[in-house]
């Protein structure tokens, strides 16, 4: 029962953890899956659908057209639809429909015409620019910004009063105006590209510039080029269309889109119907044009759809009780003087069969004045873990279990009341310094706001405190640094920046998510021995959330490991690292490559961590493990207590590390 | 082995212009690595060691100095001597996710060096399936994409590509720094291995000390651009003289409970005893 | 910040040339003869002749051109060649209404847009599909039907509003709004929808980044973040939205003016166009692009105000 905020929204985000996972898919590129991928979007496919029959209906207008378009018939002037005339008819009895199709060959060559145009020289020119960089990309930026200033329809109406019969003229500068759009994004796309780092192998590898463009800069630029296409082509249309409705580029009688929609107006009095078909027809042709876009770009960017798709297909199972929490079976005994009493935490994902778990009966305890490190390698849930303490669950899932803060039960709570707790009782530091700042705020003005909204207080107040904040976690001239906004700060200034926001409203716990790993080694001991500092100052409880194990070493009083989702061993931090009782802790352990002799093969755990929805029966561990019998896998074993103060979710644990 | 180097840098700088400002990023920087060796390159951010690297492999303009290759000057080498260089020379990035092509198959993408020395079309799928086999993937790989394989795997493909065309120097380039623990065990051991048999150089650039320390014979220090200490991989890490050198050695963590919290408390009296 | 903008500033320079000298050459291009126009048929070519030497039309083109260019350095655009007016009176008299045009849609695709946009975001489901459809039907129906339709429901049959013509606001304050109305309207649909989308989908952008998170892991207030964290962030690619949208709506005040017979620069153009009026082609042509550079500029002055890292160096 996680609490839901506006704030949610469905989305990887902040919950990509780095290291070992499957990254998504990579986009369609051939023309063949773009089009399977359209076809597959309901609304892509009507639209590629309308969009065929309109093209290929006014291609073959000769074959398909019921009357010429010239033919009028005085007898049926404006006439609405019949049985006779689909469309009905125009104010000289010519039929509207044979007119639309004979018209739009006119429109539609002349959108295709200026849309291949604004295509080609705009990839050209933005792949060059995007690849080559430096000057030639400065020089071409140049030449789009000054496209993009001039008045289109304005410079088209010029040309297009030179050569008054034909809107063909018109459509060569309407192209070269338009080209600036797709140049920009195919731009942009490329210059994303040459920074992979694929593009430097092949560079290395020997390949020559154009090698590299053909093999692979051109297959992933395909789509977004279709895409631009659409978009120049509605323009395109909206813009013939216009001209013709001014009594630019067509000679009457000869029927074009636009013309004809000059004349529905002017025949509005009496037959009102008139304007609908031919507005009509240019609507459907762009709204087609724009469907097929839409889809395409969809597929084409990749998104990461995993959690909105199934979330939509599952749903959330009623609300059970939350677990008891007196002691479950295997839970250990509560430390005497705990802050907060967590017992069997468990935050699942939608999925089959009542959701995906992605941490599962995790217990412990935070007392004041002592640091429980949470260890573990990416993907064991260890900062889901640490983010459930605050309430917060990935986006689309719950947070099941017990969290008592102070004897007050927490998890089943509303928004609201974990408002109430987020940064006055229990505080969180993240990962990347940078990132957890508001860009566009100033630090001290950053600290005012979080202050003021803790307690009440005047503005000049806030600063001050601020101010003494900031003094606090050791920057040097805080009043400066008040004044600066985050890019104008290093990584560590700005984790001290996070530390003094945690630290704003008093809290007598604090939840630091790998706060070091984005930061330099020298760097990292200085935050390090801050955390320390303010810990022996204030008997905050700190839980720490790392997978360096010398950060465990330096801080940790306890220590929490994790393994697919699972806390495999508690124990005081000496006894894990004198004498592991889980075979999963003994050989991360031994693989560190502090602890061998230079140059010598490491002792290795075969195999790979599984991953959340193919968690195996029985011991999650017992496939990669050296000390596994056939019972491991037999039922799933409970953490119990292999020496005193010191479980593991082992039944072997008596005979780990024996053998040294 | 031959006594003379395989891979030779003199005083080399490179110089970022972004419009009127200029960075150095490398400033008079000298390193050799002979055949078979592993050279460690270590130093924090903005050391300026993947510049170093980047531009060893031509991926930066060089300021001034020389970096020569098998005794050929090739600091400002034309493309057709970088195709000869690359038969020697190659690379293995940091990133599993971004080295390589997720809209090539992971055979596509081993070829790629091959296609650069032109070799035989008809030769190159047998080429990449020994490979494939040699860093302990299965040949069926070569059809799959990047996407279906973990990050430990993508690294394994990515030193597969690097090692196909047979090189004499690998530049790792944070090889390992974004992959787990127990991965980049396996993955050091592979490294381990190659170079066993196959005499490679690596030149080893690493924020991480204890994996130079294991897997570097020499270790060079860079900070801000320049080199500030060198030395065999032992005394570089336990025998420093240079203070800064000192300074990431003291900093760095290691996994021992009672020296970490003795450093922790020296820092913190040092800290809290400054304040006052 | 002041060297950037001085730099677009001074580029605008030459642009401004090129399309006055592109204009000039296209225009006199043109197959025809001005003084046809002027003096009917039924004259003499011994007439035609004297009334294109008057016009100055029988120089060479670049002499004409710089007889031009002289008088625009002097502040003067010369004469139209059908109504002995100035250019720049002309203008003068007509830029008032496609300005007010621009800024009424401006306003109304801004606020409207911004307000569904955030709406949207945080009320998911029907109303963001909604707004998609929407988004693509307005952009996909032309402008000029959307006002005769407009004009057909809205003034003719429920005759709320005038069905054309434009009211001064020195005339009738009561008058100028409600003659401005339905045209703002039909030039701004595009706009609403359109920077809807946008401002929905850079608040989802935002909302996924790691700084939304770790304010609400402080403890603020969801609207708090939403509003003066998420909106600050999501402004710049809003912001580049609004200011495509009044670039092409520029374009678009050509057809809405047709269309609700308004007297702007529009309808001018189109008039000029038909008559192959060349200084007046020029004038509108110039102010035209003017009207771009300053609203490329308002948009520039705008990046730099919301994004600290262009305003402060680092």
């Amino acid at each position: 029962m996680s609490a839901l905020s506006p704030l949610d929204v469905a989305g990887a985000g902040a919950w990509r953890g780095a290291g070992d996972g499957a990254a998504p898919g990579g986009p369609p590129t051939r023309p063949r899956s773009m089009l399977r991928s359209l076809l597959r979007d309901p609304l892509g496919a009507a639209g590629l659908a309308v969009l065929v029959i309109i093209v290929v209906g006014c291609a073959a207008a000769p074959l398909v057209a019921p009357y010429s378009p010239y033919a009028s018939a005085f007898t049926s002037e404006l006439s609405g639809p019949t049985g006779a005339h689909w469309l009905g008819t125009d104010e000289l009895g010519r039929d509207i429909l044979s007119r639309l199709l004979y018209g739009g060959q006119t429109t539609l060559l002349a959108a295709a015409l200026a849309t291949a145009i604004a295509v080609v020289i705009g990839t050209a020119l933005g792949v060059l620019g995007g690849y080559l960089l430096g000057l030639t990309d400065r020089v071409l930026t140049l030449w789009g910004d000054l496209l993009l200033t001039i008045p289109v329809l304005v410079i088209l109406i010029v040309v297009v009063s030179v050569f008054p019969n034909s809107l063909y003229p018109a459509m060569l500068p309407l192209g070269l105006l338009l080209s600036a759009a797709p140049m920009r994004v195919i731009r942009s796309v490329t210059m994303g590209i040459r920074e992979d780092l694929y593009i430097d192998a092949a560079r290395v590898s020997g390949l020559s510039h154009w090698r590299i463009m053909r093999r692979h800069v051109l297959p992933r630029i395909t789509g977004p080029i279709v895409v631009q296409a659409t978009l120049v082509a509605s323009v395109a249309v909206l813009l013939a269309c216009g001209l013709a409705f001014l009594g630019f580029g067509v000679q009457v009688p000869a029927p074009s889109w636009g013309t004809m929609v000059a004349e529905a107006a002017s025949q509005y009095q009496q037959q009102p119907w008139f304007l609908v078909p031919t507005g009509g027809i240019i609507a459907l042709t762009v709204l087609s044009l724009g469907l097929v876009g839409d889809a395409l770009r969809d597929a084409v960017t990749g998104q990461w759809t995993g959690s909105t798709r199934t979330a939509a297909r599952y749903r959330r199972p009623p609300a059970a009780a939350p677990a008891a929490p007196e002691l479950t079976e295997g839970a250990p005994a509560r430390e005497p003087g705990a802050l907060l009493v967590v017992r069997d935490l468990a935050v699942t994902l939608p999925g089959p069969s009542g959701g995906t778990p992605l941490v599962s009966g995790v217990s412990f305890d935070l007392v004041p004045g002592r640091t429980l490190a949470i260890a573990g390698e990416s993907g064991c849930g260890k900062s889901v873990t640490a983010r459930a303490l605050l309430g917060v669950a990935p986006p689309g899932g719950w947070i099941t279990g017990s969290v008592r803060l102070d004897g007050a039960e927490l998890a089943g709570a509303r928004e609201a009341q974990w408002r109430g707790v987020r940064g006055r009782r229990i505080a969180f530091i993240g990962q990347e310094p940078m990132a957890g700042l508001d860009p566009t705020q100033t630090v001290g003005s950053a600290l005012a706001e979080v202050i003021r909204a803790y307690a009440r207080c005047g503005r000049r107040e806030a600063r001050d405190r601020a101010i003494h904040l900031l003094r606090r976690v050791s920057l040097d001239d805080p009043a400066r640094v008040a004044r600066l906004y985050p890019h104008q700060i290093s990584g560590g200034m700005a984790q001290r920046v996070t530390i003094a926001r945690a630290l704003a409203g008093d809290p007598e716990i604090l939840v630091a998510d790998e706060p070091t790993t984005a930061l330099d080694v020298t760097i990292q001991a200085g935050i390090l021995a801050l955390l320390r500092s303010l810990q022996m100052s204030s008997q905050i409880a700190l839980l720490i959330v790392t997978h360096d194990w010398g950060v465990v070493a330096g801080l940790a009083d306890d220590v929490l490991v994790m393994y697919a989702g699972q806390a495999v061993e508690t124990a005081p931090a000496q006894d894990v690292f004198g004498q592991p009782r889980h075979p999963y802790t003994e050989a991360l352990l031994r693989s560190d490559p502090h602890a061998a002799t230079p140059g010598a093969a490491l002792p290795v755990i075969a195999g790979t961590v599984p991953a959340p929805g193919q968690w195996p029966s029985g011991c999650r561990f017992a496939d990669r493990c050296g000390y596994a019998t056939p019972d491991c896998t037999a039922a799933e074993p409970s953490l119990a207590e292999a020496a005193p103060g010191h479980d593991a979710r082992c039944i072997h644990a008596d005979r780990v590390g024996v053998t040294r | 082995m031959t006594d003379a180097p395989l891979l030779e840098v003199r005083d080399l700088s490179v110089d970022f212009r972004h419009g009127r400002r200029a960075f150095q990023a490398l400033d008079g920087v000298s390193l050799d690595v002979m055949p078979g060796e592993t050279v460690g390159v270590v130093g924090e951010s903005g050391a300026g060691k993947s510049t170093l690297g980047r531009a060893i492999l031509g991926l930066v303009p060089v300021t001034s100095g020389t970096i020569r290759f098998d005794g050929q000057d090739i600091t400002r080498a034309g493309h057709r001597e970088r195709v000869a260089i690359a038969a020697r020379l190659q690379v293995v990035f940091q990133d599993p996710n971004s080295s390589l092509n997720p809209a090539r198959t992971v055979g596509s993408s081993l070829a790629e060096p091959l296609l650069g020395q032109r070799t035989e079309r008809a030769e190159i799928a047998g080429r990449v399936a020994a490979m494939l086999t040699r860093v302990g993937l299965p040949p069926s790989a070569a059809g799959r994409y990047p996407r279906e394989f973990s990050g430990g795997q993508r690294q394994r493909i990515a030193i597969a590509r690097a090692l196909i065309v047979s090189p004499a120097l690998v530049v790792c380039d944070e090889a390992l720094s974004a992959l787990d623990l127990s991965v980049q065990a396996q993955i050091i051991n592979l490294l381990l291995e190659l170079r066993r048999d196959l005499g490679l150089a690596y030149l080893f650039i690493a924020h991480d000390l204890a994996v130079v320390r294991h897997l570097a014979s020499r270790i060079v220090v860079l900070r801000r651009g320049q080199v500030v200490e060198r030395g065999t991989a032992e005394q570089v890490c336990e025998q420093p003289s240079d203070a800064y050198t000192k300074a990431l050695m003291e900093a760095a963590p290691v996994p021992d409970p009672a020296e970490e919290r003795a450093r922790l408390t020296a820092r913190v009296t040092l800290a809290t005893g400054a304040a006052q | 910040m002041l060297r950037y903008l001085l730099r677009r500033l001074l580029l605008s320079v030459p642009l401004l040339f090129g399309v006055s000298i592109l204009t000039f050459i296209v225009v006199a291009l043109v197959p025809g003869d001005p003084a046809v126009r002027i003096l009917g048929a039924g004259h003499t070519a011994a007439e035609y002749q004297a009334a294109d030497a008057r016009l100055g039309l029988t120089e060479p083109l670049l002499v004409q051109y710089w007889h031009w260019l002289d008088g625009v350095l002097h502040g003067s655009l010369g004469t139209s060649l059908f109504t002995i007016q100035s250019v720049s009176s002309t203008i003068a008299q007509r830029l008032p209404v496609t300005v007010w045009l621009i800024v009424g849609a401006t306003l109304v695709s801004l606020v409207a847009g911004v307000a569904l946009g955030i709406a949207s975001a945080v009320w998911r489901g029907p109303l963001g599909r909604g707004i998609d459809a929407a988004s693509w039907v307005t952009f996909a129906v032309p402008n000029f039907w959307l006002g005769l339709i407009l004009i057909e429901f809205i003034a003719v049959k429920a005759h709320l509003l005038p069905t054309s013509g434009f009211v001064p606001l020195g005339q009738s304050s009561s008058l100028w709004l409600r003659s401005l109305i339905l045209p703002v309207l039909t030039l701004a649909a595009v706009g609403v929808t359109g920077v809807a989308k946008q401002t929905r989908d850079a608040m989802d952008e935002v909302r996924s980044r790691e700084f939304v998170t770790a304010l609400r892991m402080a403890g603020l207030p969801a609207w708090t973040i939403l509003l003066r964290h998420a909106l600050r962030n999501a402004a710049i690619p809003i912001v580049t939205t609004v200011g495509l949208f009044m670039i092409a709506m520029l374009g678009g005040t050509i057809l809405v003016e047709q269309v609700f017979a308004l007297p702007g620069m529009g309808s001018l153009v189109v008039q000029a166009a038909t008559d192959r009026d060349l200084p007046v082609i020029e004038g509108v042509v110039l102010y035209f692009t003017l009207i771009v550079i300053v609203l490329n500029l308002l948009v520039d002055l705008s990046y730099a105000w919301l994004n600290p890292k262009v305003r402060v160096a680092s």
